[in-house]
């Protein structure tokens, strides 16, 4: 009989620390909701809770976190931004502003890139994050 | 595969209650005090009251959007999750089916040649 697979995993390309059979099919089908709300600001324990033991959420899970770490501290630089250079009349309001809209879509387009990865079962690095994930250790 | 309601995920359709209402009640504050707030500035005639109360207002905007954003993430996560489930579940069905056909198509033929 033929046996339409769980998998509406894609098959992908890892380059990266987590090797991707380590992950098995299973953790990957039960965990994809929960990896993809773990980019949500802020969200990331939420999958850890719910699903402590699968890997694939785990995995997840610490981008997540590196990546609301580095949100924290792009809003930490902005705001010190804002305080010295945002003085000057003119020309401090224009770069707050630019250096806030620039950062604000970046870490969009990367919570859009971390949620479809997610959903779709894949093991992919967030572009910028380099190997900060893999120091994340829980 | 079963009908019934699902218990997963309980926590996050919780707190994507959660936040929904907590958008909403930032928004019903933000609506209600800033403008009472500007008003009083201007009737003072204060203007740095009035700036800093135009600040409070579009902070707690920016609360609302956040919040509301965040909850509206997690449901639609959660029906695309829920989407791909029932859609897995009616392709293995179809699947099922279509090799059942197949099956008795075979041994019809099989009857047919014995015949």
């Amino acid at each position: 009989m033929l046996d339409a697979s769980w998998c509406a995993c894609y098959p992908s390309p890892v380059a990266n620390g987590v090797r991707h059979e380590s992950i098995s099919e299973r953790e990957i089908v039960s965990g994809r909701a929960l990896a993809a709300v773990a980019y949500l600001p802020g969200l990331c324990f939420i999958g850890l809770l719910e699903a402590p033991n699968n890997r694939f959420v785990r995995f997840h899970a610490r981008q997540g976190l590196a990546l609301f770490l580095c949100e924290i501290v792009a809003w930490l630089g902005i705001a010190i931004v804002d305080d010295s250079l945002g003085r000057i009349p003119v020309l401090g309001m224009i770069a707050g502003a630019s250096l806030r809209l620039t950062l604000g879509l970046g870490f969009l387009a990367a919570t859009a890139y971390g949620v479809a990865k997610g959903l779709s079962g894949d093991t992919v690095r967030i572009p910028f994050l380099g190997d900060l994930p893999d120091k994340l250790r829980f | 595969m079963s009908m019934i309601p699902e218990k997963r995920f309980w926590l996050l359709r919780r707190l994507a209650k959660v936040l929904t209402v907590g958008a909403w009640v930032v928004f019903a504050l933000v609506v209600l005090v800033t403008p009472v707030g500007i008003a009083r500035g201007v009737v003072a005639r204060n203007n740095a009251e009035v700036w800093d109360w135009v600040k409070y207002g579009t902070s707690g905007g920016l609360i609302f959007v956040n919040l509301l954003w965040i909850a509206q993430s997690i449901q639609v996560i959660l029906a695309i999750e829920e989407n791909t489930k029932q859609s897995t579940y009616v392709l293995e069905k179809l699947t099922t089916l279509a090799q059942q056909i197949r099956d008795r198509l075979a041994e019809n033929e099989e009857a047919r040649e014995e015949r």
